[in-house]
């Protein structure tokens, strides 16, 4: 059964871990142009209602690595099964949830970068905008 | 030039005149008419901007509001008081409000709870497997 709106007081982001973090200072970075990757990996465990969305932003100058963060964000869908399209072997999720899961993790990731580079030289990086689309397209290597 | 004693008198006399005006006015003047004369130039004010926003003249809104020309001057010189019904009539023509009254804010309340470390082993130690969506068409 297919769920078309999302009922956003079901939804919880119930914990954010950070997995990676790691910022190299050695480079002077000012008016340089950094390669910036983002991937996610999203996983659920249908038992306990969850979702776990891991999100890496990578930035690199002339491949060096210059930082490279990982972060877990666990919600719990109390409404879980009214996401579920299809239910086989693996259940299939509606890509509404999916991209509503990403967009809290995404924008919850903004802000904690921007934070967490405000003593760096790139005290000012915020991160881009992005589709949701876009970012399901890029996914973590595991 | 030989100025008169008389005349000099005269003028300090008036200087003096003045100050007690002022005195009395801080001392005695009623500060609601001081906003009162505020709020009337702030109305005129803003009657004139929302006018030249839209192009109009003030013979114009006369027009359009069935009054005499001197009349809408003098709303807009600042010395009118402006009742709320001149002023509702005036923002049906211009099609604008002119006062806006601050909405009441609504409010959404939470209980939050700040959650105990058990859950956090339970949460890093739970299984997930990749999942599968449907494609995201945003």
């Amino acid at each position: 059964m297919e769920k078309k709106t999302i009922i956003a007081e079901k939804i919880h982001l119930v914990r954010i871990l950070p997995s990676k973090e790691y910022f190299d200072h050695q480079y002077a970075l000012a008016d340089k142009e950094l390669k910036l990757s983002i991937a996610q990996s999203t996983k659920h465990n249908s038992e306990k209602k969850s979702f776990k969305i891991s999100l890496s932003v990578f930035l690199e100058y002339e491949g060096q690595k210059i930082a490279d963060y990982l972060y877990d964000f666990v919600f719990q869908v109390e409404n879980l099964d009214e996401y579920v399209l299809k239910k086989d072997e693996k259940p299939l999720f509606s890509g509404l949830l999916i991209s509503t899961l990403l967009t809290i993790a995404y924008s919850t990731l903004r802000g904690i970068l921007h934070t967490k580079l405000a003593d760096t030289p790139l005290k000012d990086f915020i991160l881009p905008v992005i589709s949701p689309n876009e970012l399901l397209k890029s996914k973590i290597n595991t | 030039m030989k100025i008169s004693r008389r005349k000099i008198n005269r003028e300090q006399n008036g200087r003096l005149e003045i100050n007690i005006i002022d005195n009395w006015v801080k001392e005695n003047g009623d500060p609601a008419i001081e906003r009162l004369v505020k709020k009337n130039l702030a109305i005129a004010n803003k009657i004139a901007s929302l006018l030249e926003s839209k192009g109009m003249k003030p013979a114009d809104l006369a027009v359009a509001m069935g009054k005499q020309r001197s009349e809408v001057s003098k709303w807009l010189s600042g010395q009118h008081t402006f009742t709320t019904k001149t002023i509702t009539k005036i923002e049906e023509k211009l099609g604008e409000d002119i006062i806006h009254i601050e909405p009441n804010v609504r409010n959404v309340y939470f209980t939050a709870y700040v959650r105990v470390e058990d859950i956090k082993p339970a949460i890093q130690e739970d299984i997930f497997e990749d999942s599968l969506y449907e494609e995201v068409s945003v």
